[in-house]
């Protein structure tokens, strides 16, 4: 019995050491928790550009809550910048620089600058890793900006510490502004790059301290380069045809008065006709529903005249734009970001097929498209007050 | 220590309903939506799924009428009574080869998963080995118990699936749906062969019904757990779809952990849902590979008079040395499409063998 006893011991007791630990034991303190990537282009040679990579890691000693004292002169953040050919590459590089284990898992935002960007193919090049590698989710926001890419992950800011978080939350809260578009993420681009469509990112600019995040840049299926940038008011126009913000608001001028109307709600759809590939038209039909939030009117704005005449002023406000960012795209641009191809493989799936390999390039029927936009605006609501200043009553 | 005894190895008709999602369910069902998609157009694919699942669900039915014809008697002593002793052997060993090769692959693709999502620099050689020996554990158990154990993990299964779902709901995009039915004819020829061939592992019936007690209903049943089958494959392919669109989802190599990686609770709550998904997928795939296994050692013992720790005992290094072979990614595919086309190829034979001799011969009465 006792034999027994001891046989089992010598044989279980040195299982124990294989139970001690786990293989991929890594100290949470020697992971680098990266939140924003900056990528900026070197040099241009033009088989094998140069790229420099900016990571930002997190440092939580720096974060710590104000009561607790904290360490006042530590940086929340940590930029490490590495340059080379491949991304993968250049992380391993960084290895070797710090005593952080870089862990992407929580990766926020990659910042492109314009430069690597209009270059053939690199953004494509640059993104793959993103992509591809399992440690990298799907929902990383992506955005352009012009001159260095780097310096936006430097931008302190007294309500969030961390300059990625920054933008993060920054993109996260502008929905109601349309001058901008919806985050574009790594797997929407994933689909994108894949059909070869054109695509649109948004694009930030630094503003000495402050970001502002306006305006889209445009990109050209397959060679996926940035071919131009469409400013507030074509990216507004751009909303009303894509349906991508929820809100925003228009500034018009009614008897001479500033109006802004806020868009509180709006539906958008677009139906193209014509079986015809030479002669292909889309009808763009955009409903909007607004509240009048801000007047400099001293007209009583409840009367029902008046808010006809609003309408009237918003719908022609709202059908400019459009016909302003149809021209942009189809014209100089050439690059279908309204959504077009789409429509035609969802419901003319023959049709598309037909004419699939001359959408944006050879025939370009897209540019040959006739497209018709039309706007049904509705006023809802005036606000609280009716008239806030009545003209030269009050001084009488 | 004590053992729990059962007071018999029988098992209910309920028990082979489970059985067959238990089994079925592991490994295809990560990367058949890839594959569906990447032959059909928009969200198609699920007709494809419906056609060979219908299918199915009759092969599934006719072997199970076949095996319950003989109540309580095991493969070899039916099969040898239809088609004679040495073609019954033959059958036997062939079924058993199928069941290790599942198994290998089972271990070989359970690794890799495991090292690309999980374990980075843990050796797959580790991985697969203690997944193996976790196996080999429960085999080395009562028969019986392992019914259950399938029983009690299929809800938790079922229950992830189903969050997932819900949870996706608000990544669906509508549009990825459109258009309807535009895939041509060899388009919806190979999405049935693909998923056909997914659906390997329902072979187990021709064994395992020598253990239901009563089994008047058990065709019924296993054509009920097919169909329970069938459901999720096609919930599985149309939430990929739904979430990726077609041909972000055909280049996906498994999109149902993608999926898991993308869903969030609401609220950011809880960010990571991927690793409940594997730890409850793990699981899943614990059960078609001792369901597996179980067969294997089931079937040799029929034939070789062996005691069945030994068989254990001879057949785990093997499958663990035959997991490690294939050296890169596209052998290891290459070897799971050699696995289900011998898989079919063998079940659809035997099934009409053993029905045409049935129909021809007639059930003897205690022959």
């Amino acid at each position: 019995m006792v034999k027994r006893i001891f046989f089992h011991l010598s044989v279980l007791l040195p299982l124990l050491l294989f139970m001690t630990g786990c293989w991929d034991r890594l100290e949470i303190e020697a992971r680098g928790f990266v939140i924003g990537v900056a990528i900026d282009l070197v040099d241009k040679d033009n088989n094998d550009p140069t790229v420099e990579l900016t990571s930002q890691f997190v440092i939580p000693g720096g974060i710590g809550a104000p009561t607790q004292g904290g360490k006042e002169d530590q940086s929340p953040y940590m930029n490490f910048s590495e340059t080379g050919k491949s991304l993968f590459s250049i992380n391993r590089e960084m290895r070797k620089a710090t005593n952080l284990v870089p862990f992407y898992q929580h990766l926020k935002v990659i910042i492109l600058s314009e430069d690597v960007v209009k270059q053939p193919h690199l953004m494509t090049n640059m993104m793959d890793v993103f992509i591809r590698d399992h440690d990298m989710r799907r929902n990383v926001k992506l955005l352009i900006t012009e001159g260095k890419a780097k310096k936006l992950l430097e931008t302190g800011q007294q309500e969030s510490p961390l300059p990625a978080m920054y933008i993060n939350n920054l993109m996260d809260t502008s929905f109601v502004n349309n001058a901008t578009v919806k985050p574009v993420i790594i797997g929407d681009l994933h689909g994108e790059l894949l059909m070869e469509k054109s695509f649109i990112v948004p694009k930030i600019e630094l503003m000495d301290e402050h970001i502002k995040y306006e305006e889209v840049g445009v990109f050209k299926g397959k060679t996926n380069q940035l071919i131009g940038v469409l400013d507030g008011e074509e990216t507004k126009g751009l909303n009303f045809i894509t349906q991508q913000i929820e809100g925003g608001t228009l500034e018009l001028e009614v008897d001479g008065e500033l109006t802004t109307v806020e868009i509180i709600d709006y539906r958008s759809n677009t139906e193209i006709k014509g079986e015809d590939k030479e002669n292909l038209q889309a009808e763009v039909a955009v409903e909007i529903t607004g509240n009048i939030v801000e007047s400099f009117s001293s007209q009583t704005l409840l009367n029902e005249e008046y808010a006809v005449k609003v309408e009237e002023h918003t719908k022609e406000k709202v059908e400019d734009l459009m016909e302003l960012t149809v021209d942009r795209v189809q014209g100089e641009m050439q690059a279908d970001v309204l959504g077009m191809s789409d429509i035609l493989y969802r419901s003319h799936y023959e049709l598309w097929k037909e004419i699939e390999g001359n959408w944006e390039y050879g025939e370009n029927y897209f540019s040959q498209m006739d497209i018709n936009v039309s706007a049904d605006v509705k006023i809802e609501r005036v606000g609280a007050s009716d008239v806030i200043d009545k003209e030269g009553e009050e001084i009488n | 220590m004590k053992h729990f005894e059962y007071a018999d190895e029988k098992i209910s008709e309920k028990e082979i309903l489970i059985v067959i999602p238990s089994t079925l369910i592991g490994i295809g069902i990560l990367s058949l939506p890839a594959e569906l998609a990447g032959y059909t157009t928009a969200a198609d694919g699920w007709v494809a799924i419906a056609v060979s699942g219908i299918l199915i669900i009759f092969v599934v039915w006719l072997i199970s009428k076949v095996a319950a014809s003989f109540p309580n008697q095991e493969f070899i002593t039916y099969a040898s009574a239809l088609v004679t002793k040495p073609v019954a052997t033959v059958l036997t060993i062939l079924f058993s080869l199928e069941g290790v090769f599942i198994c290998t692959y089972v271990v070989r693709v359970i690794s890799d998963i495991a090292e690309e999502y999980l374990f980075d620099r843990t050796p797959v050689e580790v991985i697969g080995l203690a997944f193996l020996l976790t196996v080999v554990y429960a085999v080395s158990g009562s028969r019986a118990g392992l019914f259950r154990l399938n029983m009690m993990f299929l809800p938790i299964i079922s229950f992830i699936m189903f969050l997932v779902t819900v949870f996706s709901f608000g990544l669906f995009e509508m549009d990825n749906f459109f258009p309807v039915l535009k895939t041509d004819m060899s388009g919806y020829v190979q999405g049935i062969r693909a998923s056909t061939l997914s659906y390997i592992g329902f072979y187990i019936l021709f064994f395992y019904i020598a253990l239901v007690r009563k089994p008047e209903k058990t065709p019924k049943m296993a054509a009920l757990g097919m169909g329970m089958t069938v459901l999720i494959y096609l919930i599985t392919f149309i939430i990929s779809i739904g979430v990726f669109g077609n041909i972000t989802a055909s280049n996906l190599i498994f999109p149902v952990i993608e999926i898991a990686k993308e869903v969030e609770v609401p609220g950011g709550f809880f960010e990571r849902f991927d690793s409940i998904f594997f730890v409850i997928w793990i699981m899943a795939i614990f059960n078609t590979m001792c369901m597996a296994f179980d067969v294997t050692v089931f079937s040799l013992k029929s034939v070789f008079p062996v005691k069945k720790i030994k068989l254990i005992f001879i057949l785990s290094p093997i499958i663990f040395f035959l997991s490690m072979f294939p050296a890169s990614y596209y052998e290891v595919e290459k070897f799971g499409s050699f696995i289900s086309h011998y898989g079919v190829t063998l079940v659809l034979t035997t099934m009409i063998l053993l029905t045409v001799a049935l129909k021809i011969k007639g059930v003897k009465k205690r022959g």
